[in-house]
């Protein structure tokens, strides 16, 4: 049963948890508004590189952020909880941005200049524009409270204690799986209820973005105490971008420093990337086998998988480790146990349902007259599949590969209990050099994870934007 | 309203060249031409939705939009109806019509609003999704939103288009006794003739991205 000190601990993680995702959408709602209010041109030269690069940012590992940022917190004297949400706001930011524009895409013209015409720029920004985008902004939020609640390196480094170390050092203390699974329950049912808030929002999203269009609607101009606002917002996502850039560069020093960490860290880097690549693999399999089922069934029943599939979202990222102990440790299966195989599978549990999003929202913005050719004219199920079915799907694959093997890059919590013994992942060598407080080869490393997030994360882009998923 | 010498390029390409145009209150309209030919653009420029690149448009002897400078659009006592519906899909039919009032209005305006729920038939579905309607209840919807604050100019682009007998009747007689009543001026956009003639007593066309006044209808 659970203790009156670890209500409290649930009670007061709900209210972090709560408070980084509002904070992480009001910025990025009011960063991202600017697409209704400036000049199309100044918003192709100046804001969309800005939050191309922030989203691109979406696979920087949280822990980068606090290192990236502990040292400033410090000496202006923030430290503990404060620092720990604000950090944590940095790192989901991008997200946030990602999820508001998807949003702000969703308003069509003609609905805005409809209001346009009947009432103030401000009023139109605020009945018409942000009702439209509330959806994807719902869904941003509840990514973000999923992802804080879930997460306690962040915090831990803030010495900050929440309900995710709890549940890890309930297990670390005892080595027994029930208790941890036990304490875990109440965490998993509010993060289902989320997920349910996000599934029921996300078909809009993407219906929504099959009608996205250039925005040509003449600029809104708002009072100048929300253009102030605006201005604020945007300056976060600037900072967001620049302090881990710099802050890394600086404690790293010299370029030297920089192979010198990597050299170092030879052995973690090999195991981190054969780590990423099958993960990302067997998911990306997976994903496409259980989505092209998914999608032939019936409504009511997709809901169901749908859901089904957004669960292990829903399991805290230790109770994910500790079950995979529980249920490999038996003498049986010991031809798992203690293999690469362990962290893999912690992994795909973690991060299949990313994979899964990403391949459904394809599937969703196939043009199924195209499929429905290929099965008239294909000579037979094979020939269909490979020369249109594959192709048509090709930048689902290359997307939800590079999401799961970034993710499983900067994956600890899970990652950290179901290791095999004298191997470590990169973010595991980062994460106990921190506790020892930074140096540069710490920073160096980071620099190396941080530059491969943000050329995936371009990457990514680029191929979504391509595929319009 | 009068419209001197507007002029209006996208992509470089002219879609209106130097359109001259006066409108005085109670007259009515209808502007025809080709697909693309700026019909639509000459309505949004009027709306304050778009910006010439050169020339005046003035209403009520104030000048509303010239290149530097363009009135908001809710100043110009406009109501319009584009080619689709445009219902704001989270708000009730009711939210929707009522849009442009005030709650004051919605009070000492009871009867006109009921009067144009009444002639467009759409009383029923006030408390309605705009997603539950059909494509022509959708559009009376519509245009009880452009009539309910009383505008002194109406600008209507093809809104009787892939409409059945019934919906195209009851917006045609509905417009009509609004321009009676209020006086108010109409321009309005389509391709059909035989609308053209029930609504409207003079007819223009643009031609080359010119205003060309044809006849008196």
């Amino acid at each position: 049963m659970m203790s009156v000190r670890q209500f409290g601990l649930l009670y007061k993680t709900l209210i972090y948890a709560f408070m980084t995702g509002m904070i992480v959408m009001l910025i990025a709602f009011l960063a991202t508004s600017v697409i209704w209010t400036v000049k199309r041109k100044w918003f192709n030269k100046y804001i969309k590189p800005l939050f191309l690069t922030s989203i691109s940012m979406v696979f920087v590992p949280a822990y980068i952020h606090a290192l990236a940022w502990m040292d400033l917190l410090n000496a202006i004297g923030i430290r503990g909880q404060v620092a720990s949400i604000l950090v944590m706001v940095m790192s989901l930011l991008p997200l946030g941005i990602m999820m508001s524009l998807f949003g702000l895409i969703l308003a069509e013209d003609s609905m805005v200049e409809m209001g346009q015409l009947y009432t103030k720029d401000k009023c139109v920004l605020i009945k018409i524009i942000f009702p439209m985008a509330k959806p994807a902004l719902v869904v941003g939020f509840a990514m973000s409270f999923v992802w804080t609640i879930q997460d306690y390196s962040i915090p831990s480094l803030f010495f900050v204690n929440t309900y995710a170390l709890e549940i890890f050092s309930k297990y670390s203390s005892t080595n027994q799986p029930i208790l941890p699974f036990i304490i875990s329950l109440p965490m998993m049912l509010i993060t289902l209820f989320i997920l349910w808030v996000f599934i029921r929002r996300n078909k809009t999203i993407f219906s929504g973005l099959r009608k996205g269009l250039a925005k040509r609607a003449m600029p809104l101009s708002l009072p100048i105490w929300m253009v102030f606002l605006q201005f604020i917002a945007l300056s976060f996502v600037m900072v967001q971008i620049i302090v881990p850039v710099l802050s890394l560069t600086v404690k790293v020093q010299t370029l030297d420093n920089l192979w010198t960490s990597l050299y170092l860290a030879y052995d973690e880097v090999v195991f981190t990337i054969i780590l990423g690549v099958m993960t990302a693999t067997v998911s990306v399999i997976l994903a496409t086998l259980l989505v092209s089922k998914v999608m032939r069934m019936d409504k009511n029943i997709k809901t169901i998988i749908g859901m089904l599939l957004l669960l292990p979202l829903a399991i805290p990222a230790p109770t994910v480790g500790i079950g995979l102990n529980f249920v490999f440790g038996r003498a049986s299966m010991s031809f798992i146990y203690g293999t690469l195989w362990m962290p893999v599978f912690a992994n795909i549990i973690r991060f299949l349902s990313f994979a899964c999003m990403v391949m459904m929202a394809q599937h969703m913005r196939l043009d199924q007259s195209m499929l429905e050719s290929a099965k008239i004219f294909q000579k037979n199920r094979f020939h269909g599949f490979y020369k249109v079915y594959v192709p048509m799907l090709s930048p689902g694959f290359l997307a939800s590969f590079f999401l799961v093997f970034i993710l499983t890059i900067g994956e600890l919590s899970a990652t950290l209990i179901v290791v095999p013994a004298g191997t470590s992942t990169i973010t595991m060598r980062i994460y106990n050099y921190l506790h020892y407080g930074s140096s540069h080869l710490v920073a160096g490393l980071c620099l190396i994870i941080l530059s491969i997030a943000i050329i995936t994360g371009f990457f990514l882009i680029h191929l979504l934007a391509k595929s319009e998923v | 309203m009068r419209i001197n010498a507007v002029e209006k390029k996208y992509n470089h390409q002219e879609v209106l060249k130097g359109i001259d145009l006066m409108v005085t209150s109670g007259e009515r309209i209808v502007v025809m031409g080709p697909s693309g030919s700026g019909k639509t653009t000459l309505l949004r420029l009027i709306a304050g939705l778009e910006r010439p690149d050169s020339g005046e448009i003035h209403m009520f002897d104030k000048i509303v939009s010239q290149p530097g400078k363009v009135m908001s659009p809710y100043k110009r006592q406009i109501g319009m109806v584009f080619q689709n519906a445009t219902l704001w899909p989270f708000m009730s039919v009711e939210k929707n019509i009522l849009f442009p009032m005030h709650k004051n209005e919605i009070k000492t305006q009871q009867n006109h609003i009921g009067a144009l729920l009444d002639h467009l038939d759409i009383r029923r579905l006030l408390h309605t999704r705009p997603s539950d309607l059909s494509g022509g209840e959708a559009k009376r919807v519509a245009i009880a939103r452009a009539l309910v604050s009383n505008p002194k100019i109406l600008l209507l682009d093809e809104p009787l288009t892939h409409l059945d007998r019934h919906s195209k009747e009851k917006i045609t007689e509905a417009i009509d006794a609004f321009i009676i009543k209020n006086k108010s001026t109409l321009i309005y956009v389509t391709h059909d003739e035989s609308e053209a003639k029930q609504l409207a007593n003079s007819k223009y066309i643009i031609e080359d991205g010119f205003l060309i006044h044809e006849n008196d209808i």
